[in-house]
């Protein structure tokens, strides 16, 4: 049982982590973005490519970099011209690239299940006190909670950060200041981007790689925005957390309703609070 | 000659809103834009900010073509708007929109112990929300906002509308105190009042262009105008 609150804890930062990057790229730009999952399995692909002849550390650092680029020309090239298109037209371009990067890594990497083996000092178990509990697994635990204070810290103390808080709630208000709109937008949608390909290459020796990962994590992290509020950061780390311990805990109950259970969770949230547990008001706002 | 409005025309979708509109505002002055609800004043503004950018005539701004020009580029100019419905950012504190508004400038206008000398409020307020705060605050919050910056034309849109009286002669009185320091000010006012008593010279426009130029006393004195357009 102790164990299985872990993995669910664990999950729920994973959510967190994906959710984060979905939530403030919807706060700045107001897209909702199908095409963050591709980001989370690039990212994965690259981790592992750098990790089997590199090492896992650097797969770590190549893999949000690798995302950033990716997002940011996606974002010249395509996204930019459906800023001003209605959400439609903006799902279905983002949900058309997330499969064609699907498409094309199951081409390269066929659709085979994979994984890398982790460094000897991540392997094993720790004693935890009340359980063992593998060690890759905290320092994942621990690194997404380091990342999530810093992307809190970016967005509350960096003057960047005031800009995409002032950019969120009134963008014309901010270009009558002189603020530059677009490159925070592009900023933040690479930030989030990055952040989903940083979780992708530290998350596959936990939950494993197959071009499929991106839209499995996809979908429960959209769950997770709208749970916790459309913007809201606090929003997402709590929605996620919330969907990773449902998620966990009915599998260890009542495995058939692990996945239904989250949109039933969603469901209620949404009858009494249509908002999300964080609503509009609170858009990243700590 | 700082602001120089020629032949502009601008539409929103199909209607035509400013209809070959000219006007101008000279160094250091205070110009008022007067008329109905609906005749164009706040498009003039939008106008010459690239918020609605015109589809012919030009604007030229310290002898530079500014037409169609991005808002951004207007602002790091030296042109601020402070809009009609004040548009504070209310998710953070009045602190924070004055050191917004310090990131995203060219050059740095007023220091911040200068605008909370000259705004105590502010400085009492500084860490509320910016939807913590009371009308004639968001009014004053700004103005400072346009201080911090290097603006050296400021356009304020309805400035005393929904104020109590006593704060629409508290910010009339800081209108005419930045006036007096040199900056060129274009006023849009539907309180002939307050505004006749802060202009230098003024427009009065109606369906889209301009029907009087003149000095206050000589619109007072114009009852034709007045009746006509501004239905006094």
């Amino acid at each position: 049982m102790p164990g299985q609150l872990l993995d669910g804890f664990i999950r729920g930062l994973l959510y967190v982590a994906i959710a984060l990057g979905l939530t403030i790229v919807f706060g700045m730009l107001r897209l909702v973005n199908f095409a963050h999952g591709a980001f989370y399995i690039i990212g994965a692909y690259v981790g592992l490519v750098v990790t089997e002849h590199v090492g896992l550390l650097a797969g770590i650092i190549a893999a949000p970099i690798a995302v950033a680029l990716f997002a940011i020309a996606f974002d010249f090239a395509l996204l930019r011209r459906f800023y001003d298109k209605e959400p439609t037209a903006q799902i279905l371009v983002t949900f058309g690239v997330a499969i064609v990067v699907e498409e094309t890594l199951r081409l390269i990497f066929t659709g085979t299940t994979r994984t890398y083996v982790v460094p000897a000092w991540v392997q094993g178990s720790l004693n935890l006190g009340f359980t063992q509990y593998p060690t890759y697994r905290i320092a994942f635990g621990l690194g997404v909670i380091v990342l999530v204070i810093a992307v809190w810290l970016f967005i509350q103390r960096t003057n960047y950060g005031l800009i995409v808080r002032a950019g969120v709630r009134d963008r014309t208000m901010v270009q009558l200041l002189g603020g530059n709109v677009r490159q925070a937008s592009t900023v933040i949608f690479a930030l989030g981007a990055a952040l989903a390909g940083l979780v992708g290459a530290a998350a596959s020796p936990i939950y494993s790689i197959d071009p499929g990962k991106g839209f499995e994590f996809l979908v429960p992290s959209f769950v997770v925005v709208v749970i916790g509020g459309l913007g809201s950061f606090w929003g997402a780390v709590l929605g996620g957390l919330l969907v990773g311990e449902l998620q966990s805990l009915t599998t260890l109950f009542l495995p058939a309703a692990s996945d239904l259970v989250i949109y039933v969770a969603m469901a209620l949230v949404l009858l009494v609070k249509p908002s999300g547990l964080f609503g509009e008001s609170e858009v990243i706002r700590g | 000659m700082p602001l120089i409005l020629e032949g502009v025309n601008t539409f929103y979708g199909d209607s035509h809103i400013l209809k070959d509109l000219s006007l101008r505002v000279n160094e250091g002055e205070t110009v008022a834009l007067l008329g109905r609800n609906g005749v164009g004043k706040t498009t003039t503004l939008k106008s010459i900010v690239g918020w609605v950018p015109p589809r012919s005539g030009t604007i030229t701004f310290e002898g530079r073509d500014i037409t169609g020009q991005e808002m951004m580029k207007n602002a790091r100019a030296g042109i601020s708007l402070v809009p009609e419905e004040r548009r504070i950012f209310t998710n953070l504190t009045v602190a924070e929109n004055l050191k917004l508004a310090q990131v995203t400038a060219s050059k740095p206008g007023w220091s911040l112990k200068d605008i909370y000398a000259r705004f105590p409020r502010l400085q009492e307020r500084a860490t509320h929300r910016g939807d913590e705060i009371s009308g004639g605050e968001k009014q004053m919050l700004a103005i400072a906002r346009a201080l911090v910056q290097d603006t050296r034309l400021l356009m304020l849109d309805e400035p005393t509308e929904g104020l109590a009286p006593l704060i629409v002669r508290e910010v009339e009185g800081i209108i005419r105190e930045i006036k007096t320091q040199g900056m060129t000010i274009l006023l849009v006012e539907q309180n002939l009042y307050s505004a006749l008593s802060l202009a230098d010279r003024c427009y009065v426009i109606d369906q889209g262009s301009i029907k009087f130029e003149g000095k206050p006393e000589e619109l007072r004195g114009d009852t034709e105008v007045l009746s006509r357009y501004l239905h006094v």
